[in-house]
Parts: C-alpha cells; sequence; structure tokens
C-alpha cells in the first residue's frame, strides 16, 4: 500500500512539475508587452501564471508525500539520506518562493525551479538506494542538515534569480527589441535585490552548516577523497557567498558582478551535490527506492 | 512640380543623421543659402529627430534637375561628404507622394506618431516667415497637412498610442520595477523629453530638470512638480538619479564616458539608465559598454515602438490608399494649373496675330469700313480663335493628370513660341471686344462663355474653364 502510494504520488508530481515547467517557459516566451503600464494602464498578469504557480505548488505537496512515502518504504529519515535531502532541498526551494514571488515579483524563477524540482523527483527515484545512515542525534539533524538543507534551498532561489538578472540584463544591454518583450521577466532591481535578500538569508544557515560539518567531521567521516573533496567545496562556497555579500557593502558590488558571484557559489554547492550523488552510485550501483 | 532631398531613418543611421541635424535658429542661415541659388524659387526645411529633408519648387522657368544639385550641395556643405551617399532625392509626383506619407506618419519610424503633422507645420509657418514658400510649396504643404488630418480622422492609425516617451517609461519599470520614489532627471528640454519626464512622473518618481536657462528649468520643473537646477550640476544630478533624459540642442555630447566613469563611483553600482532623445545625440554610445549603465537613443526606442505597432499595419494600408488618391489629385491640379498659361498664351498669341493683321488692313485697304463693320471684323477674328483652338484646347485639358501632359505642353510652347508672352503683359497689346474660351462641357462641345479681353481676365477664364475636383481645397 505504502509502496503504491510512493509510486503514485511520484507520478503525479512528475506530471505536475513537467505541466508546470511547461507552463513557466511559456509565459516567460510570451510575446504580451507591458506598454500600457505608462499610461496608466497595465496587463494582468496571464491565466497562465497563475496555473503555472498553481502547477508547481501542488506538484510540491505531492512531491513531499512521495518523499515521506518513500522514505517509509526503505526506512531512511528523509532528512538522512542525500537522496531524499535533495528532494527536500527543492521542496523549501520551492516553499520559499510560492510566497516570496508575490513579494518580489519574482514569478519567473519559477521556470527554474520547476524543472528543477522534476530533476529531484527523478533523481531521488532513479539513483541508488541510500547508504546505510549515521546514527546522528536529534541536535545533528537540526543543526547541520536542515541548515545545509534550508541554505541550499536559498542558495537555489538566489542562483535562479541569478540567472535570470543576467538573460535580462543581456537584453536590455544589447538592445535585442526582436527579443525584447517587455512584461515577461522582472524588473533587473527586484531580481538583484531578490538574488541578495535570498543570499542573505541563506548565508547564516550556510555559515552554521559549515561549522557543525567542521565540528563533526571527525565522528562521523573517515577521510577518504569524496569527503575531503566536499569539504573544501564546502568551504568555497563559504568562501565565495561571504565574498560576494562583503563586496556589496564594501565596494558597491552589484547587478552583473553580485549575479557572476552568485553563480558561482551556487555552482559550489550544485558540486557538493554531485559529490554527494555521485557516491552512492559508484559504491552501490543505482538499484531504484520508492517504486 | 517640386522636389525633395534629404535623409531619413530609412536611408541613414543616427550617426549620419546627426551631422546633418539642423537647430532651429540655423534654419534662417540655410533658406538664404538655399534661396540664393538661383534654381530655387521656393523651400521648406522639415528637421526632426528622424529625418532632414529639404522640400523645394524651381524658380520661374527654373528646372527640377537644377534645384535638386542645389538643394545636395547646400546640404552637402553642412555635413560633409559623408552625409551625400545617403541623401534620396523624389522628384514631381514622387515627391508629392512622399510628402503626404511623411505627413501621414507613414514614412516615420513609428506609423501613426502624432508629432510629425506638428512639426510639419511648424517648418510651413518657418518657411512662411522667411519668405521662402510660394505658390507652388506652398500650396503642395497645405495638402499634405489636410492629407496627414484626413489619415488620422479617417483611419485608427493614430490609435492606441504607443510613443517613443511611454517607452522609454516601461523600459525605465524593466530595469527599476515601481517607479515609486525613484529620481529622474531632464537634461535639456526637448518636446519628447517633456513628455517622457511627465509620464515618469506619473508613475510616481521624483523629476530633476536641468536647464542652461534658469527661467526655462524652472518653468519645466513647475509643469511636473520638479526641481530646478543649473547644467552646472550635471554631474553632482547623474550621482543621485536613477533615470536621465537628455535632449539638449548641444553640438556635441554632454554626457560623456568619462563623466559616467566618475558618476558610477559616487553610485556605488546602482543602475543608471539613460535615454537620448537628442539628435545630435547628447550621450556618447560607448557609455552602454559600462557595467550598470543602459543607454537608448531615439533609434532603439522607436524600433521597441515600431515592433509594438505591427497591427498597425492594416490602417496603414488605408492611410496609403487616401496618400494616393490625394497625390492624384494634386497631380491634376497641377498639371491643370500648369495648363492654363499655355492656353491663356495659346489664345493670347492667335489673336494678336490675327489682329495685327486687323489692324493693318483697317489703316489700309480696309479704311472705309465703318465703326460696326469693324466690330464685325472683331467678332468674326475671336469667332475664328475659339473655333481654331477649341480642339487642341480640349484636348489638352483632357490630358490632364495623363503622364504625356507635360509632353504635350512643352510641344505647344514650342511650336507656338510662348515662352516670348508672359500673362502679365504679353506683348503688351490690349484687345477690346469679347473673347470667349471654350471649354470641354460635359457633353463635349465647346462652351463659350464670353469674357473681358486682357489677358489677366484670360488667364482666369482657363483657370476657371474646367475646374479641378479639388481646385476649392487647394485655395
Amino acid at each position: 500500500m505504502t509502496r503504491a502510494l510512493s509510486t503514485g504520488t511520484f507520478l503525479v508530481a512528475v506530471l505536475l512539475y513537467g505541466v508546470a515547467s511547461a507552463l513557466f517557459f511559456l509565459d516567460v516566451a510570451r510575446k504580451e508587452t507591458r506598454l500600457t503600464l505608462s499610461r496608466g494602464g497595465s496587463v494582468p498578469p496571464p491565466r497562465r501564471t497563475w496555473m503555472a504557480v498553481t502547477s508547481l505548488g501542488v506538484a510540491a505537496a505531492f512531491h513531499l508525500a512521495y518523499v515521506t512515502f518513500a522514505s517509509l518504504v526503505v526506512h531512511v529519515c528523509p532528512v538522512n539520506s542525500v537522496h531524499f535531502s535533495l528532494s527536500m532541498a527543492s521542496i523549501l526551494a520551492i516553499a520559499v518562493y510560492l510566497p516570496a514571488r508575490r513579494r518580489f515579483h519574482i514569478d519567473a524563477i519559477g521556470v527554474l525551479l520547476a524543472p528543477l524540482g522534476l530533476v529531484f523527483v527523478l533523481g531521488t527515484f532513479f539513483l541508488g538506494e541510500p547508504g546505510p545512515a549515521h546514527s546522528l542525534g536529534p541536535v545533528f539533524l537540526a543543526l547541520h542538515v536542515l541548515a545545509n538543507l534550508a541554505g541550499t534551498a536559498l542558495f537555489l532561489l538566489a542562483g535562479g534569480a541569478a540567472m535570470l538578472y543576467l538573460v535580462q540584463e543581456k537584453r536590455l544591454k544589447k538592445k535585442h527589441t526582436d527579443r525584447l518583450r517587455i512584461g515577461n521577466l522582472p524588473p533587473l532591481e527586484v531580481l538583484d535585490q531578490a538574488v541578495h535578500r535570498f543570499l542573505v538569508a541563506g548565508f547564516p544557515l550556510l555559515t552554521l552548516g559549515v561549522l557543525t560539518g567542521t565540528i563533526w567531521a571527525k565522528s562521523l567521516e573517515n577521510g577518504s577523497v569524496d569527503e575531503v573533496l566536499r569539504a573544501i567545496l564546502g568551504y568555497a562556497t563559504w568562501f565565495v557567498i561571504a565574498a560576494v555579500l562583503l563586496m556589496r557593502a564594501a565596494a558597491g558590488w552589484r547587478g552583473r558582478k553580485a549575479a557572476y558571484g552568485t553563480i558561482a557559489g551556487f555552482c559550489c554547492v550544485a558540486a557538493v551535490l554531485v559529490v554527494y550523488l555521485v557516491r552512492p552510485v559508484v559504491e552501490l550501483g543505482p538499484p531504484r527506492i520508492g517504486g | 512640380m517640386i522636389v525633395v532631398v534629404g535623409l531619413s531613418h530609412k536611408t541613414a543611421p543616427i550617426a549620419v543623421r546627426e551631422r546633418l541635424a539642423v537647430q532651429r535658429d540655423a534654419l534662417p542661415a540655410l533658406y538664404e543659402r538655399l534661396l540664393s541659388d538661383g534654381s530655387i524659387g521656393e523651400a521648406v526645411v522639415l528637421s526632426t529627430c528622424n529625418r532632414v529633408e529639404v522640400y523645394a519648387a524651381p524658380s520661374r522657368g527654373g528646372a527640377l534637375e537644377a534645384t535638386s544639385r542645389a538643394v545636395i550641395a547646400a546640404l552637402t556643405s553642412i555635413g560633409g561628404d559623408a552625409v551625400a551617399t545617403h541623401l534620396a532625392r523624389k522628384e514631381g509626383g514622387d515627391a508629392v507622394r512622399h510628402l503626404f506619407r511623411v505627413a501621414s506618419s507613414l514614412d516615420s519610424l513609428v506609423v501613426g506618431e502624432p508629432q510629425i503633422l506638428g512639426q510639419l507645420k511648424d517648418a510651413i509657418e518657418l518657411a512662411r516667415e522667411v519668405k521662402a514658400l510660394g505658390q507652388t510649396l506652398g500650396k503642395a504643404m497645405l495638402r499634405a497637412v489636410r492629407v496627414g488630418k484626413r489619415a488620422r480622422s479617417e483611419t485608427a492609425i493614430g490609435e492606441g498610442q504607443v510613443s517613443v516617451s511611454s517607452v522609454a517609461v516601461d523600459l525605465a519599470q524593466e530595469i527599476f520595477g515601481d517607479l515609486t520614489g525613484r529620481k529622474a532627471a531632464l537634461v535639456g528640454a526637448g518636446e519628447m523629453a517633456e513628455a517622457a519626464a511627465k509620464l515618469l512622473a506619473k508613475a510616481g518618481a521624483k523629476i530633476v530638470v536641468l536647464n542652461r536657462s534658469p527661467a526655462r528649468a524652472k518653468a519645466l520643473a513647475d509643469d511636473v512638480c520638479g526641481e530646478p537646477r543649473g547644467m552646472a550640476e550635471l554631474e553632482r544630478t547623474l550621482g543621485e538619479v536613477d533615470i536621465a533624459i537628455a535632449s539638449t540642442s548641444s553640438p556635441t555630447p554632454v554626457i560623456t564616458v568619462e563623466l559616467v566613469k566618475r558618476v558610477r563611483k559616487v553610485r556605488r553600482g546602482k543602475s543608471l539608465f539613460l535615454i537620448d532623445i537628442a539628435v545630435p545625440r547628447d550621450v556618447e554610445p560607448t557609455v552602454n559598454d559600462l557595467d550598470g549603465v543602459y543607454l537608448y537613443d531615439v533609434d532603439d526606442l522607436s524600433q521597441i515602438v515600431a515592433q509594438s505597432l505591427e497591427g498597425r499595419a492594416a490602417e496603414a494600408t488605408r492611410a496609403e490608399e487616401i496618400v494616393e488618391e490625394e497625390a492624384r489629385a494634386f497631380e491634376h491640379w497641377t498639371l491643370e494649373r500648369e495648363l492654363t498659361p499655355t492656353i491663356v498664351g495659346l489664345f493670347h498669341r492667335t489673336r494678336a496675330v490675327l489682329l495685327a493683321e486687323l489692324e493693318r488692313s483697317f489703316a489700309g485697304r480696309l479704311k472705309h469700313l465703318g465703326a460696326s463693320e469693324k466690330e464685325a471684323l472683331l467678332v468674326m477674328v475671336d469667332a475664328a480663335t475659339n473655333k481654331l483652338l477649341h480642339a487642341p484646347v480640349t484636348r489638352l485639358k483632357e490630358l490632364a493628370g495623363d503622364a504625356r501632359a507635360e509632353g504635350y505642353v512643352e510641344a505647344v510652347h514650342d511650336l507656338f513660341d510662348l515662352s516670348a508672352i508672359t500673362l502679365a503683359g504679353g506683348d503688351g497689346s490690349t484687345i477690346d471686344g469679347a473673347i470667349s474660351l471654350p471649354t470641354a462641357g460635359t457633353n463635349g462641345k465647346a462652351q463659350s462663355p464670353p469674357i473681358p479681353r486682357t489677358p489677366a481676365a484670360a488667364q482666369a477664364a482657363a483657370s476657371t474653364a474646367a475646374p479641378s475636383p479639388r481646385a476649392k481645397d487647394l485655395g
């Protein structure tokens, strides 16, 4: 029964993520313009945007349900396995995105989050079975894993906003008027602000994750290559994000520079995740879980 | 007939157009130069941010070719050889069509934009002030204004107004989002820049107005509830504002790369959106290469507007039909107008020859005739003249509007040596008695209303003999 629910919720999540991805893509690529704004009018967001956001929210809910059922099937705590942790990070990112999109007007980030959710749910399903869990205490779970998960979720959003910033900035700079469809992407300053706020929110969590990781590394790790690499990339992420925030405050690093810095930090986070993901596949082979 | 020589966004990039941009205060000198050339009789200079065109009519007896060459020489003397290759020339009917298309905003980068008609009226007014406008070009210009109005009233070409200024504001919103509390500077005072500033103010931005004239700065600032400043404060202002609209009449850039580099240090990475609506440009184009600085000139903005108005294509087609109809009517009127002196000259020449012979006979062999017999002979001469010329005159009038008409007119002039006769006196003879000019009636038969015998009266008769369907409009 649990396995059937797991498979059912997985399929619904995949379907809804697919629908959301397509709708967000169409929304960003739409041809309507906002050329009436300055004349006192406004074009309401198309129905497609609302449908895309709803699909993404529901997909994330089914994703969470799938992770819950799948963790019951394999008897692994969702936050105590890299497979589920990836899923949890993307679910958290969507959970942060849904209220934030109204505040920052960053609906367009959904065009990155929806496919990401799809990739992570598929990854969770098709990647190798989780390895034996460390017997970690509740304090460790709360501090290290959840801090890293939430931090990763926020950096996902920051990276997405930074990518959109670069796309929008390039279109405005190059004056690609044939493709300049005003109104489809958030304003530059809004994206810049969003990047900064997600970084500011994620940095303390990342710091906490790095600190707890450093403290517990002795008892948890055995000094293998992937663990060293993961540690180096973790510290690199922290330094890059710290540098971006510091340079913004001290030297007025905004816009393109900040976006590149954010994407560099996001790449480091992604590299850490890749190392996490590659190890069990290499060591244990790829039997599916939860399916 | 008229000629037009010039360049526009269609024939030249802004870098070339700005070389030829003539500010209003320099226009009288250009008119002086144009009219000092013997081949140009009338001229109108239309100088906007998207075009610099000279419409001209030859002086009496002058040729269109010589007029074109004179205009090209005048324009090349301003813009240098670089503009010569971009100059476009149209003559006769093509020039009239072009003028009507310009007035209808069909030739504008933003089809349907409302500014061009006002700019054309201003150009006509200035030409009238400097006495550069006469019969031929004056009529063409008046008709162009009417055509422009007709195109706007009979089609939806101007509906759903999207302007360069509104696009500038939309782009500002693309960069900054909500403009409430943002600061914008209006540098200089162009019509479009003012419109953009008003839209920015409406969107919630605070406006700072910089102008060389403190009085002008204050007046503009009052218009947009802004703050007036002197041009000396440009650098400080650029350090404070998010958006700057440049529209000065300076021949050189007022916002240079060096200036913006200095300003960026103060701005600490904050985005700066520069809108350059001036021609010649006020902002060095390479400013756009700087990080965090976004520069759009009038061509960039206009292209965005043009793309947003693709839906006006159907209305533009309807406006093109209006232009074509009006152009044909104008050509018809012009040809008829050109026929009048020819017809009058024909009558005058024929009667003069016959009357001269009659006078000689009255003084010689017909000396014995009494007054009543002489009068009868004069009436006979009138009737003979009318009958003799009825067929060629009717044929000429039927040809008005036909491509062959000009050739016929020239042939008649050559064959009868009409150039020796002027309407203001011809050979100096005045003729007493009644003379009838045949007109092409609806049945094709001659109608002969009696009119006075002076050349001027004959001209009036010829011009009313077969009125153009639109002659009353051109009055």
